[in-house]
């Protein structure tokens, strides 16, 4: 009986630490956290799949970053601190109907600060 | 014909010619050798011709003007692609970016090239020369993704 009992702990230990791995943890961004918020409230309805519009999806799908090769990537994240920083994007007829989405003056030098360091980065990586 | 449709043939030569008054500003400045793409790189001799044959018109500083080009309303048209083109990508101030913007630039134009999305079609139906055959985008892609990987290193 005592050794039941002491396999049937194992098991609820064994079981437990399992949980750890759960498959329905949200994958990892392939950005930090506070870009990835950023981009997710002003960026994601149009540019990560799912999305309707099949030309902001051919322009950037944050979605399949890393597929992207490693120059293409530079390529982009000069576009994106470019139109951000002229403010093209997001886009005003989007925020007409999503007004929360319009990045702040912060925001915007949030992204545009991170798109010179990650191509930095990326550059040296080679 | 009556009178009023020979009025009407005449206003209408007589507008065409007034239109010819007006002509927007060409696309033509002395080569900068620090600027310019070929000067600068100076690829193989048949990546360079390809290039200057299919984008110069457009994408540069230097546009080789058709006969056409010097009559109004064509001329606008045609000024407003070469502004458009340029605005996108100037190969005359190639040497003038920034390093990322260079590899940014090289990687665009392969992307371009791949997707069809250049030479614009409308382009082409005229410029036999800018009808770049399959084997031609392939090398001008593979030259330039080398080129941006070097741009990397430097």
């Amino acid at each position: 009986m005592k050794k039941q009992i002491v396999l049937l702990l194992a098991t609820g230990i064994l079981f437990l630490f399992f949980q750890s791995f759960s498959l329905d943890a949200p994958p990892e961004s392939v950005f930090p956290d506070e870009i990835s918020t950023v981009l997710k409230a002003s960026c994601y309805d149009c540019h990560y799949t799912g999305a309707s519009s099949d030309k902001a999806l051919k322009a950037v799908n944050f979605a399949q970053w890393e597929e992207y090769r490693l120059t293409k990537q530079i390529a982009l994240l000069g576009d994106i601190g470019k139109v951000v920083e002229e403010n093209k994007m997001p886009p005003g007829k989007y925020l007409e109907n999503k007004p929360d989405a319009k990045l702040s003056e912060s925001q915007i030098k949030q992204l545009a600060d991170w798109t010179r360091q990650e191509s930095e980065k990326l550059m040296q990586a080679d | 014909m009556s009178r009023r449709l020979k009025l009407l043939g005449l206003g209408f030569i007589a507008i065409l010619i007034l239109l010819q008054l007006f002509q927007p500003d060409r696309n033509i400045a002395p080569p900068d050798p620090e600027g310019d793409m070929l000067a600068v790189i100076s690829p193989p001799e048949h990546i360079a011709d390809l290039i200057k044959l299919a984008c110069y018109d457009c994408h540069s500083n230097s546009t080789n003007y058709p006969w056409y080009s010097r009559i109004s309303p064509l001329s606008w048209y045609l000024n407003k692609h070469v502004k458009e083109g340029k605005q996108e990508l100037n190969f005359s101030e190639y040497g003038q970016l920034e390093k990322a913007d260079k590899i940014g630039a090289l990687a665009d134009f392969c992307d371009a090239l791949d997707a069809g999305t250049m030479p614009l079609q409308s382009y082409m139906l005229i410029h036999k020369q800018a009808r770049l055959s399959q084997e031609d985008s392939d090398a001008l892609c593979l030259w330039s993704e080398k080129e941006a990987l070097k741009v990397m290193r430097e």
